[in-house]
């Protein structure tokens, strides 16, 4: 089965909201191969005569470009399910890792986190047994690490372990015995590690990893900042997962010490909310960095009421202090006291 | 009929309309109607078997009965990889449904000019890449033509307008909006020279997108009535899209316009009014807006130095566009320019001036030029025509009156030629008051200066043997351009030089498009260090030529790299033998 063949259909299945082309097509469980050919066949005619539709415009293009590779995948369904399956995880469970690591940073993963992420995990499609050897491997090596408590970069708020203070950098020294190196001058290996350091892309997010966004309210437009410490330019680029997330710019200016990415999100795209999606950016030297955005459905009317009473209260507050200055109560006649 | 009179047809192939001229004896370019007597064609095909297409207005009347075997906006899709359509267990490329349309066009004009045509120049966006020229080119191969060049559709349109502008020095700015991309180019006139001085453009906007809002909307209303969406559907989504595409173009006359939809036994009359749909569409404007002043910030022009605001492809005809436009520039665009046949024309014009250049028309024009000098006063004058019959008498045929003056007789007509005629109305008035004689072959020997719109580079290693691009021609450069690149071996004991050849901005080898190699073998191994010159020479026919040149030892190694696309020769010699026998209705 070739991978690449693998990826356009996990990618068209984002396009259309589809976990796969098994479902996109919409066969029933055992279909043949034939029967699954002729549906592409047929689901493709179809699209021909959709390409200028805007609503199905991307879906016809993809489908028309790719059903050969599309039909090869459906040469053997069976692997195809399976290797469908592992491919969309091996994709979504890095998201997940982000999101335990989150909750790591506090120190362990409560119940209550616990099963908001399992949710997550479902979300994204992963299965119950991925989700807990995740889980379990992530908190092991959480726990067994006896590391300083340094923060996670990811880490939201300042109510975390107060990260220590860095040793200070001190200048490389001699080995003990060894001749004292030439003032002004480095030895070839200390040059290519120094040089090796500087070079080495640090990305850092500003703000939160995961974003989420209340759907119905498009066009949304959430910014990134990201800065880069390390001491060589590197070039990055952006992309999101989804369609609908749009970046920009796709490619950050590898002068700048800190930019800003603006992500588009269109609400109109989100099918099924709540959705998961990653802005990823890469460095050309294997630097990355991602934040999550979760698209959620709108917050009932009634979860803003509280808002609304708060502010009547305020209002009706203010105009009763309003009424009582016009008395007179708050003036200086009001509070004299008497000899 | 000489050589030099030899039919160079000139072809605009566009998005959803396509149109056609030749440069007749005499000088004037002429749009030729198709078979059903129109001056544009649909750009739409329909197979109604395996061997059997309809292209034009027969076509679209069937997108509402057989959605599946009709394809229009097929332009969107040249250059793009694996993009097949699938007719009666056909595969047809786009470059083959593109190829059906040169051949309904080509066969047309056979059949009205009773000639047979091979030579032709297609237009293009200015913003089109090497693919998607490439592609163009090859359509025109497999529907049978000689494409002699193909030239960007601002510039042709500048080509028709400017011939009533010869002799002066005008800037302009042509907008290109058509069905389906968007151009903007700065133009400027000086005596007989057409100079493209900045272009930019977006090959994925045109009067579609505004046909698509229309439809989102009307379509929208329909679900939240009835909860049924007719863009589901193939037939019902081409219905829809017909009237709102009818509706938008009654929008640019009234205020007002109602769309019927009917799906699946429901029924809904919406209503749209002017102000709404440009509500709607306010950001396309915007991008339009954008582009053009990017394009005029590029050539460090303002909009006040601007002479004329050229509006080509029928979606300028929207009045949003052009009161844009308006508050732009602080004034009106050109008039007696049709949008929907300029770049035809120019297109014909350019053919000639490109490729005729010994045309009968140029020859008389050159002698005049060479008498007025000697005589040192106009060889011929004449009035302004004012005769009632002026906008018949640029038809082969018409009779004129004028007055003439200081001319030779006329020279006798080539048996067989059409009566003479007055050329140089057709462009305006201008023409016709430089020139003169009702039977004189005149045409002013343009010369036409495009420039680049994508950058041309080179991918090297540096210091650390990573690839990066190194770009040698920038977008925007005037054509004809050279330029000289000295570059290094990058290994001892190297014995050969791969020269890629890369499009499209970008430092690294994914963001760029390479468009060709050129590799220089047999080289004495020599050590890392030694120079090689690569010379990039890019024509104004959109031919780039590469040379190598090893300097110590003087051997070089050159290829053309032509009209790019993604057929083999033999790919299209088969395309062509196939599309021969695909009867075109």
């Amino acid at each position: 089965m070739d991978p690449r063949h693998l990826e356009l259909a996990a990618e068209f299945g984002q396009l259309t909201g589809t976990a796969d082309l098994i479902a996109y097509l919409g066969l029933a469980p055992g279909a043949t191969t034939i029967e699954a050919k002729a549906s592409l066949r047929a689901r493709r005619k179809k699209m021909q005569g959709m390409q200028g539709n805007p609503k199905y415009r991307r879906e016809a293009v993809f489908l028309i470009k790719y059903s050969s590779a599309f039909e090869s995948l459906l040469e053997d369904i069976e692997s195809y399910k399976r290797a469908s399956i592992a491919s969309h995880e091996a994709t979504q469970v890095p998201i997940l890792e982000m999101a335990i690591q989150g909750a790591l940073a506090g120190g362990s993963v409560s119940d209550e986190q616990s099963k908001h992420l399992r949710d997550m995990a479902r979300r994204l499609s992963i299965s119950d047994g991925t989700f807990d050897a995740t889980l379990i491997r992530l908190t092991e090596g959480h726990n067994g690490a006896s590391r300083p408590a340094v923060p996670h970069p990811f880490h939201l708020s300042g109510n975390s372990t107060q990260a220590p203070t860095a040793p200070p950098i001190r200048p490389r020294t001699h080995a003990p015995g060894a001749p004292p190196p030439v003032p002004n001058s480095l030895t070839a290996s200390q040059t290519l590690g120094l040089d090796a350091a500087a070079m080495t892309p640090q990305l850092e997010i500003i703000g939160a990893p995961i974003r989420y966004v209340e759907l119905g309210n498009s066009p949304v437009v959430h910014e990134i900042r990201v800065r880069h410490r390390g001491k060589a330019p590197v070039p990055a680029r952006v992309s999101a997962d989804a369609g609908w997330l749009t970046v920009s710019p796709k490619i950050l200016d590898p002068t700048r010490r800190e930019q800003t990415i603006s992500v588009h999100v269109d609400s109109s795209k989100v099918k099924n909310p709540p959705q998961s999606a990653v802005v990823h950016i890469v460095t050309d030297r294997n630097g990355r960095a991602s934040v999550v955005f979760e698209a959620i459905s709108p917050i009932p009317t009634a979860s803003r009421t509280p808002m609304y009473v708060g502010i009547v209260l305020v209002a009706v507050t203010l105009i009763v202090l309003a009424v009582l200055a016009s008395q007179g109560v708050f003036s200086g006649q009001g509070v004299s006291a008497t000899p | 009929m000489a050589d030099e009179e030899s039919i160079v047809l000139g072809i605009d192939l566009g998005t959803t309309f396509s149109a056609m001229s030749y440069v007749n004896h005499y000088g004037k370019a002429e749009i030729i109607p198709n078979a059903e007597g129109f001056a544009t064609t649909p750009s739409v095909v329909h197979f109604y078997e395996e061997e059997g297409c309809v292209v034009g207005d027969e076509a679209v009347k069937m997108v509402v009965i057989d959605p599946e075997n009709v394809v229009r906006f097929i332009k969107r899709s040249m250059g793009e990889e694996d993009f097949v359509l699938d007719f009666w267990d056909r595969a047809y490329t786009p470059q083959e449904v593109s190829a059906l349309i040169l051949k309904k066009l080509k066969e047309d004009a056979e059949q009205l000019l009773g000639k047979t045509i091979t030579d032709a120049i297609i237009t293009v966006p200015a913003y089109f890449n090497s693919a998607q020229r490439g592609a163009t080119a090859e359509a025109g191969a497999i529907a049978g033509l000689n494409v002699l060049s193909i030239i960007n559709e601002p510039t042709a349109a500048a080509i028709a307008y400017g011939l009533d502008n010869i002799g002066e020095d005008r800037k302009l700015l042509v907008f290109d909006l058509g069905g389906g991309t968007f151009d903007v180019t700065c133009m400027h006139i000086r005596g007989t020279r057409l100079t493209t001085i900045a272009s930019d453009g977006n090959a994925e906007l045109g009067g579609k997108d505004w046909d698509d809002r229309l439809l989102n909307y009307v379509a929208e209303e329909f679900v939240k009535k009835h909860d049924l969406d007719p863009r589901d559907d193939p037939a019902p989504y081409q219905e829809l899209y017909e009237r709102c595409l009818h509706a938008k173009i009654s929008l640019s006359t009234r205020e007002r316009a109602v769309i019927p939809v009917n799906y699946r036994g429901k029924r809904m009359v919406v209503p749209v009014k002017r102000v709404a749909f440009e509500e709607m569409t306010e950001d396309l404007v915007e991008q339009c807006e954008d582009t053009a002043n990017l394009v005029l910030e590029t050539a460090k022009w303002k909009w006040s130095d601007l002479d004329d605001v050229l509006l080509v492809g029928g979606s300028t005809r929207m009045p949003m566009i052009r009161e844009a436009l308006k508050r732009l520039a602080g004034r009106g665009p050109a008039a007696n320019v049709n949008p929907d046949e300029c770049v035809a024309t120019g297109a014909g014009l350019a053919g000639v001036f490109r490729h005729r250049p010994n045309h009968p028309a140029l020859q008389q024009r050159r002698k005049a030029m060479v008498d007025k000098a000697r005589n040192k006063q106009p060889v011929a004058r004449v009035t302004r025509v004012e005769d009632d019959t002026a906008d018949d008498v640029t038809q082969p045929g018409a009779s004129v009156r004028a007055v003439h003056s200081g001319r030779p007789a006329p020279t006798p007509r080539p048996p067989n030629s059409p009566a003479p005629a007055l050329i140089g109305l057709a462009y305006g008035g201008h023409i016709a008051q430089q020139a003169l004689k009702v039977d004189n072959r005149i045409l002013p020997p343009v010369t036409i200066e495009d420039c680049t719109t994508h950058p041309l580079g080179i991918i090297v290693l540096d210091r650390s043997r990573k690839e990066r691009v190194v770009e040698l021609i920038p977008a925007g450069t005037q054509v004809p351009h050279e330029v000289r690149g000295r570059f290094a071996y990058a290994y001892e004991n190297m014995t050969a030089v791969r020269v890629e050849v890369t499009e499209g901005v970008g430092s690294v080898r994914d963001e760029v498009t390479v468009i060709g190699k050129v590799e220089l073998t047999g080289l004495p191994p020599r050590p890392r260090g030694t120079p090689i010159e690569v010379i990039y020479a890019y024509g104004v026919d959109q031919i780039l030529s590469v040379r190598v040149i090893d300097i110590e030892t003087g051997r070089s190694r050159a290829a053309q790299i032509r009209f790019l696309g993604g057929m083999s020769p033999d790919d299209v010699k088969r395309a062509r033998d196939r599309t021969r026998r695909i009867a075109v209705d």
